[in-house]
């Protein structure tokens, strides 16, 4: 064996003195040990089996969505929840759990096996008490109140519970509730989240969950043998969720839903009388991208998820025809039809192939490319126009020429630029981007070679491969009202906390080139022109006293009827707010679209009188 | 190769054996008809990797380790400061890196690495004697310390502090120097406070005691100073000397509160907490009197496997991981908790033997530093779930549900094994 520089006598010291020092410890150890099982081994058997603390969980209130003004939209309320803790001594004893079931579901007028499968799934989940039944009546509580001594672990607790005050509006801007998910659960249990927690599933009430939610507190109770409370308690108090103030007002998303839903009453085409439907409608201010107003059709009612929804109820919500949960404004993508003329044109005067006085061939109806005719939505034509009378009169003909001046990647690089093709990045989860197709991207789709130049025919009036969301559509919109600033759109305008309020967010927007954004003024005066002038196709859009300028839209459905869209912006000569509709298979964006928003713009004018410091 | 292995320690091995089927009954106990179920299954395939580590470890001649010393103490370093930078939060701490479906815990490589780097320069450093050795080893532990202290993880952070001491010791530093920095430690722990106690709002709710504590606590301190300047002058030490010591003193009572300043408030509740338990019954104070309780409910036999009640009333959170020694305490009483305890003596001493027999120096550091690491984690965790230790997360080593711990104990039993099978070949 080598040496040490040290001695064996040094070495053995050391080593003793190491095995020394871990005796010292475990002999501390094992006394401690023996102290507490040995010496007070039946007074912790007693405390073990008796004596327990019982930990409760204070919920923290949701924060409540307000409107810009502060008014509630969804706010919560007291209820009460039947919950029993299968882990209590006193259910230990075999059958004793069942038994208590049995008598509960006696109260309530439950499924007993139902309820015992409730507990049995949960118990997996959670050591908290379980849910049994939420939203008790006033007669369930009282007869659980009075069988209480024979139901040991049963408790009633006050739950805040959220309540619409006004029914389905705004429901796919708010969201709706539902029970965290385990994954969700595992993700975010260090946040304060528990395992039976009420998260938000969609929209607002998804995005803003971290903020809506609070933190719970807790309660620890030192309860006998009976569950009867004694000793001290200690509490960590809740912190409730905070409010969140949205930018939409009440009044005007009112206004936006009513007009909508009372489309049969307020357009002149009775094709359509007493068919549901199915639209996307969204207002915004021009400069800041303060959402005013969101509606989507049909609606859902947010009320049903609040209480735990039933399979029933869920399924026939989930796959129903017209897809109730589905966001529109956001989640939708159609093509923009007419409505995308503005991009067309911009990008003609931008490459300077046109300007807005330019006179092309004559539009007797249709346009011949080889061997296709592509028809006017006039069948007589529109005879000799400029680029002021095609908008107006919303041309084909004379966007087909300028489609096939541009090419596909002339138009798709100006649309590009206008925002369209892109998520908005606007607060709410699941955002659909559309597509704006270049020759590359076609190329991947037909193969090279695998389409024509008939493809920008088909672009320029806002058809072929060419989707947009209705979000999308209004910020692009918004750019032109606003000479070429991209704004954010966004919902959420401030946060109350209890004892703060946090300041406006800051919202990012991107800033359109001035050679491009020089030609928005006048596009606008064309919009006007499409509104008020007299042979407008969106005369129906307008209001008296407030200059709306706007573009119908009618997008080819192959599927069945023409999607009627309408964007508009109002006043003209300095605007304020940009308004997109969008009624699903319904006709032409002229008669079914504008009519909607001309109900919104008669609210808009009664509402900025009183609302001067928007304007300004 | 069969000499070897008739040299391989087969008491430690028994004992470990031992300790991983009786851990393995203590999971299953802890996580079968609970919201984690399913750990079980986990943890058994976390023993067959175990047992390959500790195989591995085994095999690989020692000699090789010297090498990679500072390669992996590097390494390590590396990946602390990687973890600070991407590292995922879990529990309020930066101490994981997720690679894919894996995620490691940079701080016990660095464990790792930290014992093959100071048994590396205790072997081959000339004299222990002159501080300036000591200095440049205390460097060597300073480092990771600091950067798994800042994560933050207190335990595993004075486990580096443990392994020093150990080493140390080994190197055959006189006595007075481990009391030297014994009474270092009391002035921290005398002085760590006066922040709290002094700035009152910025500390942890609940904390403040009022001016009184402040001064009687600073009294304190100056009696103890006063104490070992008496036995310094007893033992003839010149003044000169005493000076030096003193202002030793001095500068850990200054730097002492800046170190609580800079832990997290849930590490200054733990600490506060340990202090005195019932100040929190609800948040840490709360895990320690519900494993108080659970320990001695088990009294004599235990209330039988599966039968513990505790574990069913969520009072203990983490009985699989940290608080897995109450789970074995309720379910087997004295003589089940007395028996892992004289399997884990067993494991000590041998590991001991081991490194009193090693025959080199390398070797022979290695194997006392692996055991000082061993006995850090087995005392803290054991005393912790019975109310003698601060709350730190630091799981039972053999016992505890697997995850990364587990392998790095097995490599250390392995690398113990491979030194045992080593000592008679020349």
């Amino acid at each position: 064996m080598m040496g040490f520089s040290s001695g064996d006598e040094a070495r053995s010291r050391r080593t003793i003195l190491f095995a020394v020092a871990i005796g010292a410890f475990f002999t501390i150890g094992l006394a401690r040990l023996v102290e507490l099982q040995v010496f007070h081994g039946s007074e912790n058997r007693m405390i073990s089996d008796q004596n327990r603390f019982r930990r409760e969980l204070l919920r923290a209130p949701r924060g409540a969505i307000r409107d810009r003004q502060g008014r509630p939209l969804v706010e919560n309320f007291p209820s009460f929840t039947l919950t029993i803790n299968p882990h209590d001594a006193s259910l230990r004893s075999r059958g004793s759990l069942s038994r208590v079931i049995g008598r509960i579901s006696h109260c309530i007028e439950a499924d007993s096996a139902e309820l015992v499968q409730t507990v049995a799934t949960a118990q997996r989940k959670t050591f908290l008490p379980v849910r049994l039944r939420t939203n008790l009546n006033q007669t369930e509580v009282a007869r659980i109140e009075e069988m209480s001594a024979e139901l040991p672990g049963v408790r009633i607790r006050v739950e805040p519970m959220r309540r619409y005050p006004h029914g389905k509006l705004a429901a796919h801007l708010l969201g709706y509730l539902g029970e965290i998910s385990p994954a969700e659960y595992a993700e975010r249990q260090h946040d304060g989240y528990e395992p039976d927690d009420q998260v938000g599933q969609t929209a607002i009430e998804a995005e803003y969950d971290s903020l809506l939610h609070g933190r719970h507190g807790m309660r620890l109770v030192e309860v006998d043998a009976f569950g009867r409370a004694r000793g001290a308690s200690s509490v960590v108090h809740p912190v409730p969720g905070a409010d969140v103030i949205l930018t939409v007002d009440l009044d005007l998303q009112a206004a936006l839903e009513s007009a909508l839903d009372r489309l049969d009453e307020i357009v002149v085409e009775r094709d359509h009388v007493g068919e549901e439907v199915v639209a996307a409608a969204v207002a915004m201010h021009v400069l800041t991208g303060e959402i005013l107003a969101l509606v989507s059709r049909p609606a859902f009612d947010p009320a049903a998820f609040a209480s735990g929804i039933d399979a029933a109820t869920w399924r026939e919500v989930n796959e129903s025809v017209n897809r109730p949960l589905l966001n529109r404004v956001t989640q939708a993508a159609y093509p923009p039809g007419s409505v995308f003329k503005m991009a067309v044109a911009a990008a003609a005067l931008d490459s300077g192939l046109v300007t807005p006085s330019t006179v092309l061939r004559s539009c007797h109806g249709s346009f011949q490319f080889g061997s296709r005719a592509f028809r006017c939505w006039r069948d007589g034509g529109h005879g000799s126009l400029d680029l002021w009378g095609a908008l107006e009169q919303s041309c084909d003909v004379y966007f087909y020429s300028l489609g096939l001046m541009l090419g596909v990647d002339g138009i798709a690089s100006t649309a590009r630029t206008l925002g369209l093709g892109e998520a908005t990045g606007v607060d709410l989860p699941s955002e659909a981007a559309g597509a704006i197709p270049d020759s590359l991207d076609l190329d991947e789709l037909y193969g090279e070679g695998g389409w024509t130049k008939g493809a920008a025919i088909n672009f320029s009036i806002g058809q072929g491969e060419i989707l947009t969301t209705p979000i999308g559509l209004l910020r692009y919109t918004a750019a032109i009202a606003n000479d070429g600033h991209l704004v954010r759109p966004h919902l959420l305008r401030r946060v109350w906390r209890p004892e703060r309020v946090t300041d406006p967010l800051e919202t990012e927007e991107r800033v359109l080139e001035p050679e491009l954004a020089r030609h928005f003024r006048t596009l606008r005066a064309m919009m006007g022109r499409v509104v008020e002038g007299s042979s407008g196709t969106g005369r129906r859009g307008g209001v008296d006293s407030l200059h709306v300028a706007g573009k119908t839209g009618t997008a080819q459905n192959p599927h069945g009827e023409d999607h009627a869209l309408f964007v508009s912006f109002a006043p003209v000569e300095a605007p304020e707010v940009a308004l997109v509709v969008v009624v699903e298979q319904r006709g032409h964006g002229g008669t079914i679209a504008a009519p909607v928003a001309h109900e919104f713009w008669e609210a808009y004018k009664t509402w900025r009188r009183h609302h001067e410091e928007f304007i300004g | 190769m069969r000499r070897r292995l008739r040299n391989a320690d087969m008491l430690l091995l028994a004992a470990v054996v031992l300790l991983l089927a009786i851990g393995a009954l203590v999971v299953y106990s802890t996580t079968t008809a609970t919201p984690r179920e399913g750990l079980f299954a986990r943890h058994l395939v976390y023993l067959v990797a175990g047992f390959g580590v500790l195989v591995a470890a085994a095999v690989f001649p020692y000699r090789y380790l010297d090498l990679l010393a500072y390669p992996l103490y590097g390494f390590s370093i590396l990946l602390l400061l990687l973890v600070m930078v991407i590292g995922d939060s879990v529990l309020g701490g930066q101490r994981w890196i997720s690679l894919g479906p894996v995620s490691i815990q940079p701080s016990e490589l660095a464990k790792m690495a930290t014992l093959l780097v100071l048994a590396r320069f205790f072997a081959s450093a000339r004299s222990v004697n002159r501080p300036i050795t000591v200095l440049r080893a205390c460097a060597l532990v300073l480092v990771p310390m600091a950067l798994v202290l800042k994560q933050p993880d207190l335990g595993t952070a004075l486990a580096f502090a443990c392994l020093f001491v150990v080493m140390l010791h080994w190197s055959g530093a006189p006595l007075s120097w481990l009391l030297g920095a014994g009474t270092l430690g009391v002035t921290g722990l005398l002085t760590f406070r006066f922040p709290a106690l002094v700035g009152g709002g910025e500390a942890v709710s609940g904390t403040v005691t009022g001016g009184s504590a402040v001064v009687s606590l600073f009294l304190l301190w100056l009696v103890f100073l006063a104490i070992v300047c008496g036995v310094l002058l007893l033992r003839g030490r010149r003044r000169g000397q005493i000076v030096s010591i003193l202002a030793l003193h001095l500068a850990v009572g200054l730097a002492s509160p800046q170190l609580w300043n800079a832990l997290e408030e849930y590490q200054r509740l733990r600490v506060l907490t340990f202090l005195s338990p019932d100040r929190d019954p609800s948040g840490a104070g709360y895990q320690v009197i519900q494993s108080k309780i659970a320990i001695g409910s088990g009294a004599l036999f235990g209330k039988g496997f599966l039968q513990g009640s505790q574990k069913g009333l969520a009072y203990l959170p983490e009985q699989h991981t940290d608080f897995a020694f109450s789970a074995l305490g309720e379910e087997f009483g004295l003589f089940g908790a007395g028996f892992v305890v004289l399997l884990f003596l067993v494991v000590l001493l041998r590991g001991l033997r081991i490194a009193h027999l090693a025959r080199d120096r390398f070797a022979s550091f290695l194997a006392a530093g692996t055991v000082g690491l061993l006995t850090y984690h087995i005392v803290v965790n054991w005393f912790m779930t019975m109310g003698f230790a601060p709350v730190t997360g630091l799981p039972l080593p053999f016992i505890s549900f697997g995850g990364s711990f587990l392998l790095v104990t097995m490599a250390l039993i392995g690398i113990l094994q491979g030194i045992a099978m080593r000592r008679h070949t020349f």
